[in-house]
């Protein structure tokens, strides 16, 4: 029984089991009246709230007292959900008895076409054979055929020439890229974070991983399960968990002064909603605000399916004045087999180094020895840093002061990052001091801003860079930092350590007007030649908050033994164990005689830093789960009732009741019982072949949605589907050999009059192609495509000025500038996706921006795509690399013209066409013999490789009439 | 042959069985059957009459002060450096300010116009020639307090991005009246958007309703320019052979996507002049660049705003454009208060004024609707420490100002106010949804009837809230 709507009028009319809310004519009897007025037993509406205005409740008095009027038609309908299709299993519809019983080549045709004669209309004729190798390859490869293919399959004439066609391209890699594209518009993928910063990300990975899943025709269930919950399957592979970045493809903004906690829980909601349409069909998003209005999913259903994904690490784990990285959140390390090796050799080398730079032998005791006794002769002489502070947008203000130390005034922010820069022109730099200075402005006359005068530092930092050249700047290897006073647990050596959550602190108990010092000791002698630029970023991170450096100083040495006063000072000749052995350390971190060791290992750490290891984002669960609330109006403040993870109650039980976590809800996404992942999924593979699912709303099985076309058909795919073991080339087989989708996709006016979107399938599929495949056909066409598969995101050339246009295009700006020739001509899909900025061509062809999951494109036809395909200078390009072939072709023009054309639409001219061609191939030959400039400059401006005696007006001649067979109709439509 | 040839190509054949290139729509001809993108810009009906036919949207991005343009608060200035009482900031979420920060006055004088009552910052003095045609909003709200998610809520009515922005929801429903330009068009000025085009994204609407840039550098428009050394009548004559062989396809595959295609070819060859026509402002009356400060050649707001007005005269029904820098957080480079606000106010100030005059003077302002404003205003605190030539403001959205003008609005009209110190509004607040659904009324748009399906939802510019703000129809 459907929940009272008073929206509805059969709800609210209609029988009821508590009895009539409303009785035409008598407001006494009536429930709505009794309950707003507060007149019967019943305790009064809105419960809990304000009683409505005497105004409106006379109103309904009267509404009621009137006869209650309400036309048929007016505000919604509740249906009983339990009779929804799409809510019931799929069972395996009988086959039909047709007419025409020499048409059906398997079980989908004997049910289209058993639709059609109860419609009295006939499958139109199989196409040629050139369009059908065309509509294969492009459905399979999204990949038009070369001309050695369609000679192939024009000439094998024995039977089963095109099942075995279509088993070859299905087994093509290109397979994998072809069925990717869809897939990554559902799962958002984009090599962006969005949002203001829209940094770059490296998620490339798990593009890569879609690809090969499909590829190895990895089945629909296991599919889905490694990308929601991957990481979580028993001796889960590192494969496993770059499958996960499926969910990590969500937003992330990291504009300054964001509340990191808002961004996190609209990435979970992004993940329900996004699981939601693509395994269910379903808009249960609805219900993130209020219980969904036409289907059965209440909002604690939805807060409990949003339990089940709430529990995983975050992108940005801080508060966002932290927020730094170019990646942030959990990923993975994935190196190359060969990296692998590389990785682990360095790793042995930095680790044999390191265990000679720990090892106390007795020789080196000797040697301690000896340089004890020589301590009168050392000295560290000091030069104090002109350090200029970095304007901070947190409030904090930090001033140079004349003694060159400087202060922080101003708002005290939880946690701090001071950045200061400066220029030296020291060279062999050994040592850094950093100076806590005590300052009558700080709490407790102390040198820190915590409330008992000290400070936490955590992080310490130094980016060196020449100040001759433009080199970029690099972190500077600190080996170890020593202090003259440390809280216990709070030593220097913690800065090093870098964990975020302790660092240097000063003993409490000493006097707070002391001026301390912490010494950093550098792993080799830092300094260029002609000065060097310095920044030192110094965090204060500590959980403890508000503890950050009130005035410091720092000084460098260039000394043999830096800070060797921390040593020598008066009162440090009795030394605790732990002193002798931090000695002993310091010792062999700057002794002569180990020198060489630790070149060596500073050598093998900067080899391991520039491995360039590609990572993926991942998914990564909390070590335990995260309360859930039901979040009121959808309100990531207002908090409602707590619940457990939990799966909507007019769906199927999970198998074994188990009902927490990402792995159940993988699991029970992909039961054989879930009445609508198979019927979903086999809908979207349908709609890439025929223009439109069998349900014309494939994001939408639920009421409001559209009914099947062929119902039978629907259910029928679905339980083959799940029945051989969700196996998708299975599918993709059974739709290619169908007699339906062989058939020719010319129509007739009368035709399309009667089925204009041709859902009964009385012919075969023609619409345009997507976006990517568009420049894809245009590269093939052109002999210009670089068919490698995989890797990282690329940088074909953009227009100028692209890039300016965009707030925050500082991490790519220098990337899209002089693309290596070879990336330059990749697929489309491996276009790097920036968000806020979308490859233009793209963009005009519909693709969407990746900022939500998309189920279908919309197809557009617009006047911006046409000068896409006319001049931009990709296609450009392609016209020339098409034309230049065209002209070496041997044979006459007619006979270039032919092959110009089949490698665009795989099929011959027909005379009318070749004429027209041939004539617009004079015309401009004529007008550009009249001015070779203008030919020399089109052919030269495409990329081309000319020869010096190349013949310009020919050339440019046959570019243009390229550049019409790249822009035909045909060429960019699927026939 | 020869004969057979010239009877069907070209425009011979096409005028023949009317896919001429007129300006009748071919969905018409074609009787809208089949074609999944049937002229999805050809012109609708509204829900009733409008009062306002297109509009201009002067979108001033990272969020101009309102208490140093148009706000004068003399109690600010007189309780500058007192710490804030703690009660009108509470529960309100800021960026960067934490704790109890200082209020801080108008560095700037504020002058009363005596002819229409309504006090001016020294930084907007052009502004004064314009006070009797336009109406101030001194209550616009906003929950967003980043840029980005302000920004968007502003364009889209939400804060997420993949929502249609405004001038999409326009074209959906209104659809174009131009054939030879897009039917919404955005010039950028001043600093970079923060949001790369999302802010002129269609969102789930088909890509043919998303604003398309005008660009002052490169082609106006990309792809817009024939590759090099191929000249107009080059084109003109692959065209023709385009259009020949598209035209075969047609009569045989019976596919009315063809002819819309054709269709499309054409009136980018149109676009080939008409946009590199409109964009060049060299032509302008010597009085016209006096009265705008325009500068032909370059990027400025000023040219941009010349060029909104030479675009609705060309049945442009949407123009946006974006003027970005206003973020005035303090420091020493250009987010300073008191060095950058003065100049992006020049920027702006004359050019905003010319615009609403020249409107008016062409007889354009009755039926045009002029907005000029950012995604959220200041606060009336200091951001860091005081200093005479260091100042800054935090985002606040709980109380800011835009202007409107035009078609259907009254004139010389002010709604809504703040306290005495600009913290919160003490009257007719002005929600984002409410502006949207006020944009969309004057365009003779219901707007909670405009909606679009999708993911099983019906989704609209407002979401499900929007009022329609009376008080400022005419």
């Amino acid at each position: 029984m459907a929940q009272l709507r008073l929206d509805a009028r059969n709800s609210v009319l209609g029988p009821r089991p508590s009895g009539a809310v409303v009785v035409p004519g008598k407001p006494d009897e009536s429930t709505l009246w009794q309950v707003v007025a507060g007149a019967g037993t019943k305790p009064r509406m809105p419960f809990g709230g304000q009683r409505l205005p005497d105004e409106s409740i006379e109103i309904i008095r009267q509404w009621i007292e009137q006869g209650a009027s309400w036309p048929e038609g007016a505000g919604v309908t509740v249906h009983d959900a339990q009779q929804h299709w799409a809510y019931a299993k799929p069972v395996r519809p009988g086959m039909p008895a047709v007419r025409n019983a020499s048409w059906p080549r398997n079980s989908i045709d004997y049910l289209v076409l058993s639709r059609l004669e109860k419609e009295g209309l006939a499958p139109s004729g199989e196409a040629g054979k050139e369009t059908l190798i065309r509509r294969v390859s492009l459905d399979t490869r999204g990949l038009p055929p070369s001309i050695n293919e369609i000679d192939a399959f024009l000439s094998d004439v024995a039977p089963g020439a095109y099942e075995r066609l279509v088993d070859r391209m299905l087994g093509a890699p290109q397979y994998g890229e072809r069925w990717a594209r869809p897939w990554l518009d559902l799962a958002r993928y984009a090599d962006s974070n969005g949002y203001e910063k829209d940094r770059s990300r490296s998620i490339w990975l798990y593009r890569d991983w879609v690809i090969g899943a499909f590829n190895r025709n990895m089945p629909f269930d296991q599919f889905t399960i490694e990308q929601i919950a991957g990481d979580l399957l028993p001796h889960a592979t590192l494969d496993q968990r770059i499958a996960t970045g499926f969910h990590r493809n969500t937003l992330i903004n990291d504009e300054g002064g964001v509340d990191a906690e808002e961004f996190r829980v609209a990435a979970v909601l992004d993940r329900v909603n996004t699981t939601a349409t693509i395994w269910l069909g379903s808009t249960i998003g609805c219900a993130q605000c209020h219980n969904h209005k036409y289907d059965p999913f209440s909002q604690e259903e939805y807060y409990r399916f949003f339990a089940l994904l709430n529990n995983d690490k975050p992108d940005i784990e801080a508060d966002a004045f932290n927020v730094r990285a170019e990646n942030l959140g959990p990923q993975v390390e994935v190196p190359t087999p060969k990296q692998a090796v590389e990785q682990e050799r360095l790793q042995r080398e930095v680790a044999r180094h390191t265990a000679t730079l720990e090892k106390q032998t007795p020789a080196m005791e000797a040697a301690q020895e000896l340089w004890e006794k020589g301590w009168e002769k050392q000295e560290s002489a000091w030069k104090a840093i002109d350090a200029t502070p970095q304007d901070s947008l947190d409030g904090v203000k930090l001033t140079a002061l004349p003694d060159k130390s400087v202060i922080a005034t101003g708002r005290n922010p939880d946690q701090a990052t001071y950045i200061l820069t400066a220029k030296t022109d020291i060279r062999g730099i050994t040592g850094i001091r950093l100076e806590a200075i005590p300052d009558g402005s700080m709490p407790n006359g102390g040198s820190g801003r915590a409330p008992d005068g000290n400070f936490i530092l955590t992080g310490f930092e130094l980016e060196v860079s020449p100040v001759k050249t433009q080199a970029d700047p690099k972190q500077v290897v600190l080996s170890a930092a020593f202090a003259d006073s440390a809280r216990h647990g709070f030593e220097a050596e913690r800065v090093v350590e870098a964990t975020g959550k302790t660092g240097w602190s000063v003993r409490e108990d000493g006097p707070r007007s002391a001026v301390h010092e912490a010494v950093f000791l550098t792993e080799v002698p830092v300094g260029f030649e002609g000065g060097t630029r310095v920044k030192f970023t110094l965090k204060q991170e500590s959980p403890e908050k508000q503890c950050a450096l009130g005035r410091f100083r720092i000084s460098v040495t260039t000394a043999q033994y830096p800070g060797l006063n921390l040593w020598t000072s008066p009162g440090s000749k009795v030394r605790s164990q732990e002193q002798k052995m931090a000695l002993a350390k310091y010792f062999r971190l700057t002794t002569p005689q180990l020198a060489e060791t630790r070149k060596l290992r500073a050598e093998a750490r900067e080899r391991l830093q520039h491995l360039d290891i590609p990572t993926s984002m991942v998914i990564e669960a909390m070590p335990e789960p995260r309360e859930s609330h039901i979040l009121i109006r959808g309100n990531f403040m207002t908090k409602g009732t707590q619940v457990s993870g939990g799966f909507p109650a007019v769906l199927h039980k999970p198998a074994k009741g188990e009902a927490q976590g990402r792995l159940a809800l993988a699991r029970w996404l992909v039961d054989n019982e879930n009445p609508l992942v198979a019927r979903v999924t086999v809908n979207r593979i349908w709609e890439q072949y025929f223009g439109r699912g069998i349900v014309e709303t494939p994001d939408d099985f639920g009421t409001r949605g559209d009914r099947p076309a062929n119902p039978e058909l629907l259910d029928w795919l679905a339980v083959e589907f799940m029945e051989k073991g969700w196996d998708l080339k299975a599918i993709h087989r059974l739709i290619l050999n169908s007699a339906t989708y062989r058939q020719a996709s010319n129509v007739t006016p009368q035709l399309l009059e009667r089925d204009p979107y041709n859902r009964l399938l009385a012919r075969g599929p023609r619409f345009r192609l997507e976006a990517e495949f568009i420049r894809d056909i245009a590269l093939t066409a052109g002999g210009i495509l670089n068919s490698k598969i995989g890797g990282p995101s690329v940088y074909p050339p953009l227009p100028e000025g692209i890039l300016k246009n965009s707030f925050s295009s500082y991490d790519v700006k220098n990337l899209w500038v002089n693309p290596e020739a070879a990336d330059r001509y990749r697929r489309g899909i491996y276009t790097f996706w920036r968000r806020t900025e979308p490859y233009p061509s793209f963009l005009t062809f519909d693709a969407p921006r990746r900022d939500v999951c998309v189920v279908n494109r919309s197809r557009t036809n617009t006047p911006l795509q046409a000068l896409v395909t006319l001049n931009d200078p990709a296609f450009v390009e392609a016209a020339a690399g098409l034309g230049q072939r065209m002209m070496q072709e041997q044979g006459t023009s007619g006979e270039r013209i032919v092959y110009g054309f089949r490698r665009c639409v795989s099929r011959k001219p027909k005379q009318i066409e070749s004429l027209e061609l041939e004539n617009l191939f004079r015309k401009s030959l004529g007008m550009f013999q009249k001015d070779p400039e203008a030919a020399k400059s089109l052919a030269s401006s495409s990329g081309l490789k000319l020869a010096a005696n190349t013949d310009y007006p020919e050339l440019a001649s046959w570019i243009l009439v390229a550049n019409v067979l790249l822009n035909l109709d045909e060429t960019i439509t699927k026939n | 042959m020869k004969e057979n040839l010239d009877s069907i190509t070209r425009r011979h054949l096409l005028r023949g069985t009317g896919l001429g290139f007129g300006s009748i729509a071919l969905s018409q001809l074609l009787g809208g059957a089949g074609a999944d993108s049937t002229d999805l810009l050809a012109g609708k009906k509204p829900h009733f009459t409008p009062t306002a036919k297109r509009v201009i949207f002067l979108f001033m991005a990272d969020a101009p002060s309102q208490l140093d343009l148009f706000e004068h608060k003399p109690k600010l200035t007189e309780m500058s450096g007192q710490p804030i009482p703690e009660e009108l900031i509470k529960g309100q979420r800021f960026a960067f300010l934490r704790g109890v920060p200082k209020i801080l006055g108008s560095p700037w004088k504020f002058e009363l116009n005596k002819k229409s009552g309504v006090y001016l910052s020294e930084l907007m003095p052009h502004h004064n020639d314009v006070l009797d045609d336009i109406t101030f909003l001194r209550s616009m709200w906003t929950e967003e307090f980043n840029h980005v998610p302000a920004q968007l809520f502003l364009n889209t009515g939400s804060p997420r991005l993949g929502r249609p922005c405004m001038g999409s929801w326009v074209s959906y429903g209104l659809g174009s009246e131009t054939k030879d330009l897009p039917g919404y068009v955005v010039l950028a000025s001043g600093k970079a958007s923060r949001c790369g085009t999302a802010c002129w994204g269609s969102g789930f609407l088909p890509s043919v309703y998303q604003g398309v840039e005008f660009r002052s550098a490169g082609d106006p428009v990309l792809y817009l320019s024939n590759p090099p050394g191929m000249s107009s009548e080059v084109r003109r004559e692959s065209l023709d052979t385009l259009n020949t062989l598209n035209r075969q396809s047609y009569l045989e595959a019976g596919d009315p996507e063809i002819a819309t295609r054709i269709n499309s070819f054409e009136m980018a060859y149109r676009m080939q002049t008409s946009v590199p026509e409109l964009m060049d402002i060299s032509k302008e009356p010597a009085a016209t660049h006096a009265m705008y400060g325009t500068e032909p050649g370059k990027t400025s707001f000023a040219n941009n705003c010349l060029l909104a007005r030479r675009l609705v005269e060309r049945g442009c029904r949407f123009v946006q454009l974006y003027h970005g820098g206003w973020d005035h957080h303090g420091g020493n480079g250009d987010q300073n208060l008191v060095s950058n606000l003065p100049e992006r106010a020049r920027q702006v100030d004359q050019a905003s004024a010319a615009l609403i005059k020249d409107l008016k003077q062409r007889g354009l302002l009755d039926d045009t609707l002029v907005i000029w404003g950012g995604e959220f205003g200041r606060t009336s605190m200091l951001q860091g420490e005081y200093s005479k030539t260091q100042l800054g403001r935090d985002h606040h959205g709980k109380g800011y100002t835009m202007w409107m003008a035009g078609g259907g609005l009254k004139r010389g009209f002010s709604l809504g106010a703040t306290d005495e110190l600009g913290t919160q509004i003490t009257e007719d607040p002005v929600h984002i949804h409410d502006l949207q659904a006020t944009i969309l009324h004057l365009l003779g748009i219901e707007h909670t009837k405009l909606t679009y399906r999708f993911q099983g939802r019906d989704f609209r510019l407002t979401d499900v809230h929007g009022e329609v703000v009376k008080k400022i129809l005419a």
